[in-house]
């Protein structure tokens, strides 16, 4: 993605409205990103402003090397990971407290499929676990995670392959929950 | 055509994802009718795939939006600089001197706010603040600073002894400070590092094309590097660790 260049130097000369604009278009897949790293909405929702709170902040350093998206996207997932060793230190919290979806529309959403999903990703290798939620769930193509990631694109796939044929395990190893049963 | 040996993770996956031509998906495909390994892979990554696509955009609630863009702290950004004017001059004075002030600001920085340590800084070192402000954005350099001196490098690329891979403390050669400094070397871009360490709450004095000058404890500044995203990681620059106090 390339953002209209004036709305780019706008932002970085203070416009709030205008950083609002190049943020929209990827809001909302950098809180399902969180989301899924971290188990938590609430822990989500904490990740994501943080990521744009920095971005806002080193919007005048955005120097355009690579595309403004995947700035913000490094910039999230070093959110994500602050948040998450913050929540260790906090000391952890039991899956099923964390993962509760807050809005009644999200509960028929997230049917127990999910949230078995769910508890499976976060038993998943960290690095397996984020090349997987960016290509499957976020629709991010090879090159694209490749620059946010950076690594080199066959590095890419050799992570998707693990992070699926590890997710497919421990799904099958998920024992079902009381609640489990339609 | 067929294929006696398995195919790589790369393979099964492009295969999975429609990415091979005719040739190559039919050579695979004749090893996979043998191949109960190479067949259960593929069955793994095919159900990963569709229960992963399964899961929804989720919407970032609206309330918690507008509580990002409402606390969005207010940034003057008229020059051209990298940071604001007022913040310069506070991460300017603990390098400067003054000891005093620099208390201050190691006390009151964590609580994010800056008016008292703004105060405490320009009444115990007016003469660091008159210079930041007038050094002028993103070239501004710590007052009296000299360019950190190159013939230092091979002293970096010494191994470390603690067994960090990447880091390797070294003796400063710079005169102008009186206490040691410490190196590190980090992986990526001048810039993008500068992030990291600035949102990890390190004081970043400057920003150069291959060094980022910050002040504050080297353990914290590696533990703030350490596990981080940045862009172009086959860059390393050297971050200049400036001891804040003393």
């Amino acid at each position: 993605m390339h953002p209209d260049d004036r709305i780019l130097r706008k932002a970085q000369r203070g416009d709030a409205r205008a950083f609002g604009q190049l943020v929209e278009p990827e809001q909302h897949r950098l809180y399902t990103l969180a989301v899924r790293e971290l188990g938590s909405e609430a822990d989500a929702e904490d990740a994501v402003q943080e990521a744009l709170i920095r971005a806002w902040r080193a919007l005048p350093r955005f120097r355009g090397q690579s595309s403004f998206s995947t700035w913000l996207y490094r910039i999230c997932l070093n959110a994500i990971h602050d948040q998450r060793a913050r929540r260790a230190r906090g000391g952890a919290v039991a899956l099923d407290e964390t993962w509760e979806p807050a809005d009644p529309r999200d509960r028929v959403a997230e049917s127990e499929l999910s949230h078995d999903l769910q508890q499976a990703l976060l038993a998943m290798d960290e690095t397996y676990r984020t090349a997987v939620v960016l290509y499957d769930v976020l629709g991010r193509s090879y090159t694209e995670i490749a620059e946010v990631l950076d690594v080199p694109e066959g590095t890419v796939k050799s992570r998707i392959f693990r992070g699926r044929t590890e997710l497919a395990r421990l799904l099958g190893t998920l024992a079902p929950g009381p609640e489990s049963n339609p | 055509m067929t294929m006696q040996e398995h195919p790589s993770e790369i393979e099964l996956l492009e295969l999975v994802e429609g990415d091979l031509d005719d040739a190559e998906r039919g050579a695979i495909e004749a090893h996979l009718a043998g191949c109960v390994t190479c067949a259960a892979a593929r069955a793994e990554l095919e159900q990963s795939r569709g229960v992963l696509r399964s899961l929804p955009l989720l919407e970032l609630p609206p309330k918690r939006r507008a509580l990002i863009f409402d606390s969005l702290p207010r940034q003057d950004r008229d020059r051209s600089g990298w940071r604001s004017p007022k913040r310069l001059a506070l991460v300017a004075v603990p390098v400067a001197a003054a000891v005093a002030a620099v208390v201050a600001i190691s006390v009151s920085r964590g609580g994010g706010t800056t008016t008292a340590s703004d105060e405490a800084a320009r009444a115990a070192a007016p003469a660091a603040v008159a210079e930041a402000q007038t050094a002028g954005g993103a070239t501004a350099a710590p007052p009296a600073a000299t360019p950190p001196s190159r013939t230092t490098a091979p002293s970096f690329a010494a191994p470390a002894h603690t067994g960090a891979t990447e880091t390797a403390p070294a003796p400063s050669t710079e005169t102008t400070f009186t206490a040691q400094s410490t190196k590190i070397r980090a992986l990526g871009a001048a810039t993008d590092v500068a992030v990291v360490l600035e949102s990890a709450g390190v004081h970043v004095v400057e920003v150069r094309n291959e060094s980022v000058i910050v002040t504050g404890d080297p353990a914290a500044v590696r533990q703030a590097l350490d596990g981080r995203v940045t862009a172009q990681r086959q860059k390393s620059v050297e971050v200049i660790v400036r001891p804040a106090g003393s």
